[in-house]
């Protein structure tokens, strides 16, 4: 009994880790794109996503002769195949002619019917069949004699004519012997339809192991590989899983050499107990409000660790320093934990203002985070480390001293300098590339890809609607407002429309017309020595000809994609210029160019950084001014994390480290975190009580950021661009601030307050 | 017993005379094989069914085993053909030349070797071949075949690695009869005849 009350509290939490454990194993962790962008332009990134190019399969091979490069290229097709990674489009068949014609009644528009009279008229039958005539005294007339009987005018050529300006204009791609190549024909790249979806994981990581295996088998100077949705699949996930894994590793050796630096008994190893006690419950708990965890929020799991131990280390440097009875050191520091929490609590609220899911993911998992180990710091830890107060452990460790005031200045206006020679050195990257984190084999294989098919020319033309059949009416009323109209708009057209179409054929090939139009065709073919029942095969078909065509267009090339249940959109390819970009509205109509998309994205980044960042300054302002109550004191407290952050963009700019667009927003929101340990110090020199100020030992805030840098700084390791970053800024920033706090501070305190 | 008899012994003369067929073939196969450099005129004449009046055209061939090459050149009504150097294929029209880009033209040149070289191993592969004589028929092993519903080859009894007359018969009932003439075997082959 006395067992379960002495431990209950501490049982309990190790259980309620437990649970969490288990919730998260079988809970979902995503990575998705979309959670890292802001909301604004979150429905172009997704529809983006969704154009028909994004789900393909590019298989890029290099070999060092063309013929090589051909010969791996057409072997890597049919083993991919074989092996189901690939499925083909229905390919032509023999009655190519009869299904493009069979099309052409529902897709006869005004433009067709008069590009369609053109053919029949006599001087353009005359040649025609003038053309065919030779055609017949040449080898390939083998292949092309029934297409002759069966489409005497050319009718399909409108038809494909259609087709080939699909993308005109958009990229001059060198397409040869069915694949894309480079100028010299030893760099060839393929597309294809992936057998299952760009997200599946478990099929990426098989490709991968084809590839891997395939590239075993190729001779010296020839490489195959694939790039695409399927890779970026494959390398974010398996990057956050190495990044997890060197993380932790590197995080927990930091810690034990802290622990032997700073500790060295079987007590503080409850300090490190808390994280392990707050992590998992916090996890599971933001799992259960969001419906998933994204990797980059168990990756932030790190800072929750740096964060949440400094409680427990204050705690056990204040039972370990003073001689106060222990109930009131525990009272006293608890209202500095207590600052603490609600100064890192406040950059986490304003956190929750932002339109970036991960943010209100990472704000919600810190702040559950940080109230389960306040809640365990002031109330259960205290009875353990307090046995081992009383058990004469009490040694006084030396102070550290801080700089003499004057120092102190000049470092100060130093440091300053260096900020803002940092800030107009300072490279920021725009590419939405490095939140979508690859490694850098990834990067010089995309490289690859995009020299065969350059994208910077290309945009895509959404048309949207609630279901396919208004999405295809939005597609042709867009299309009315481009000069010549959207090819995909002739292709692709809606059932009211193709109804349209259907009366205006047979209004057109009325009998009359059939009849004048037979003779002409009579005359030019008997002048050229045709049999009268050349083209009967014609003549029937266009008797017999249905409303509804027998062959499907998408079977080749489908641009109508689901987004939601409730959203369909028309994909056009155009080129990227303003008449098409003026034809979006942004609700009916979207317009996405890879350079209209970078804009926007820096665009709304940067509000959503100046709303986070002001809202987490005033949050802490007006918390830190209650707690202190002292304009000098509020204002000395910001000392840290001015010259915290003037070192971190001095730093960057020196080591030209770019700034990402997920830098920019969290750089002042870790400075922020950096206030606590200017509270730290101010409340230490505060107290006038000798004693009092003991429970502030110097060696404890040293620990503390050390700890704090052992969690967090430790996502340098991270080879995702987006922990990266979180890393480096952790490490310079809240290290300068640390040090700030410790040598330059106190000498401010002292000769201002 | 006597039915019997007349069952062994027919069956006795179908496989001596089948042995000897395919001896004879690959005796051909060896001869024709040998075959490096190859140039002849040739005359064209198709029977269609689009035609009132079979129609006829006259060119030339020539063909480096060595170095990949052929030319199929019609020189009269209309000036066209074909060319292939290795992997690449182009079309003549005239005194144009336009590379060939599609997977089919490559197919058909590639097919078109195969003939040439008449490589038995290959053809017995798609085509079911009879050998009666210097005749040699090929019917395709797929039965609904689109193009081709049987080749007729004639050797020349003389020497076999001439080819003096090909028909093939289409599944439309349309036929083509090339009848080759002058054809010289191994001559000297300059460059300019692939220009």
């Amino acid at each position: 009994m006395s067992i379960w009350r002495r431990h209950g509290k501490l049982t309990g939490f190790v259980a309620f880790m437990l649970v969490g454990i288990v919730g998260v194993w079988c809970g979902s962790v995503e990575e998705n794109i979309l959670a890292l962008v802001p909301q604004s332009i979150k429905q172009s990134v997704s529809l983006f996503e969704h154009s028909p190019l994004s789900q393909k399969l590019i298989v890029i091979t290099q070999a060092p002769s063309q013929e090589q490069a051909q010969e791996i290229a057409e072997s890597v097709r049919e083993e991919l195949s074989q092996a189901g990674f690939i499925k083909f489009p229905a390919q032509p068949t023999d009655n190519l002619v009869l299904n493009v014609l069979s099309a052409l009644p529902g897709l006869f528009s005004p433009q067709i019917q008069q590009e369609t009279e053109e053919k029949i008229s006599l001087p353009v039958i005359t040649r025609q069949i003038a053309n065919y005539y030779e055609e017949l005294f040449s080898f390939q007339s083998i292949f092309t004699v029934q297409k002759m009987a069966q489409d005497p005018f050319n009718l399909t050529e409108i038809v494909l004519n259609k087709w080939r300006e699909i993308g005109q204009g958009v990229q001059s791609l060198n397409y040869t012997n069915g694949f894309l190549s480079n100028e010299h024909g030893n760099e060839v790249a393929a597309l294809y339809d992936a057998a299952t979806a760009v997200s599946d994981i478990k099929a990426a990581q098989k490709l991968q192991q084809f590839f891997t295996q395939r590239q075993a088998t190729l001779p010296p100077g020839a490489r195959t590989f694939f790039v695409g949705g399927m890779r970026y699949t494959l390398e974010n996930v398996s990057l956050i899983k190495r990044d997890l894994f060197v993380v932790s590793v590197t995080g927990i050796i930091c810690l034990l050499f802290i622990f032997i630096c700073f500790f060295r008994t079987k007590r503080a190893l409850l300090v490190y107990l808390l994280p392990l006690l707050v992590l998992p419950p916090a996890a599971w708990m933001t799992q259960l409000i969001f419906g998933h965890i994204s990797g980059i929020t168990l990756g932030f799991g790190s800072v929750v660790v740096g964060l949440s131990v400094d409680y427990a280390i204050y705690i056990y440097f204040a039972l370990q320093q003073t001689k106060i009875e222990a109930k009131s050191a525990v009272s006293k520091i608890s209202k500095h934990l207590w600052c603490n929490f609600l100064t890192s609590g406040m950059c986490f609220i304003a956190l929750l203002f932002s339109s970036i899911e991960v943010f209100r993911q990472i704000a919600v998992f810190a702040l559950i985070a940080l109230s389960l180990a306040f809640f365990i710091s002031v109330r259960v830890l205290p009875g353990y480390f307090r046995i081992s107060a009383f058990s004469g452990m009490k040694t006084r460790q030396p102070e550290i001293n801080s700089l003499p005031f004057r120092w102190a200045v000049w470092v100060s206006i130093l440091l300053l300098a260096f900020g803002i020679w940092g800030i107009t050195h300072l490279s920021v990257s725009a590419d939405l590339n490095d939140l979508n984190s690859t490694s850098p084999a990834f990067v010089k294989d995309k490289q690859i890809a995009e020299r065969l098919f350059p994208s910077n020319r290309g945009a895509l033309l959404f048309a949207l609607g609630k279901t396919p059949e208004e999405a295809l009416v939005n597609n042709e009323l867009v299309s009315l407002k481009v000069p010549h109209g959207l090819p995909l708009a002739t292709l692709f057209v809606s059932a009211k429309t193709r109804e349209g179409n259907w009366n205006r054929w047979k209004k057109f090939w009325d009998s009359s017309r059939q009849n004048a139009v037979q003779l002409s065709l009579q005359t030019a073919a008997q002048q050229k020595g045709f049999n009268t029942q050349a083209f009967a095969p014609f003549w029937t078909w266009l008797q017999n000809v249905s409303e509804i065509s027998s062959f499907d267009f998408s079977a080749w090339y489908n641009p109508l994609v689901k987004i939601s249940n409730t959203l369909y959109g028309v994909v056009n390819i155009v080129p990227n210029e303003v008449t098409y970009a003026q034809l979006a509205d942004g609700k009916q109509t979207v317009f996405i160019s890879g350079s209209a998309l970078q804009t926007n994205l820096v665009r709304s980044v940067k509000k959503e950084a100046i709303t986070v960042v002001c809202l987490a300054l005033l949050l802490n302002l007006i918390a830190v001014w209650l707690l202190f109550r002292n304009v000098k004191e509020t204002l000395l407290c910001f000392i840290p994390v001015l010259l915290g952050g003037s070192f971190l963009f001095g730093f960057l700019a020196l080591c030209k480290i770019q700034l990402n667009l997920f830098g920019l927003i969290f750089l002042p929101l870790l400075i922020g975190l950096g206030l606590d340990y200017a509270i730290f110090q101010l409340i230490k020199y505060r107290s006038r009580q000798e004693e009092f100020m003991r429970l502030y030992p110097a060696r404890a805030l040293l620990a503390a950021g050390l700890s704090t840098l052992a969690g967090f700084g430790v996502l340098v390791c991270a080879k995702h661009a987006v922990l990266f970053m979180m890393g480096i800024c952790a490490l310079v920033g809240i290290g300068g601030t640390v040090l700030v706090s410790l040598f330059i501070l106190p000498s401010l305190w002292k000769h201002g307050v | 017993m006597k039915y019997g008899l007349s069952l062994f012994l027919g069956l006795f003369f179908t496989l001596a005379w089948a042995q000897q067929e395919v001896s004879s073939l690959q005796s051909y196969a060896k001869q024709i094989n040998a075959v490096q450099t190859l140039q002849s005129n040739f005359t064209e004449e198709k029977h269609l069914s689009l035609l009132s009046q079979p129609i006829q055209s006259e060119g030339t061939l020539a063909f480096d085993k060595n170095t990949q090459k052929l030319r199929w050149q019609y020189k009269k009504p209309f000036e066209n053909g074909f060319l292939i150097e290795k992997e690449k294929v182009y079309r003549l029209q005239g005194p144009l030349k336009k590379p060939v880009e599609s997977a089919m033209g490559r197919m058909f040149m590639a097919e078109m070797l195969v003939w040439l070289t008449l490589d038995f191993d290959s053809l017995q592969k798609n085509y079911q071949i009879t050998l009666n004589g210097s005749k040699i028929t090929f019917v395709p092993l797929l039965k609904e075949h689109k193009v081709v519903k049987k080749i007729t080859v004639w050797l020349d009894e003389k020497d076999v690695r001439v080819v003096t007359q090909v028909k093939m018969e289409e599944p439309s009932g349309d036929f083509i009869v090339w009848k080759f003439n002058q054809t010289q075997i191994n001559p000297d082959l300059s460059a300019e005849v692939f220009q």
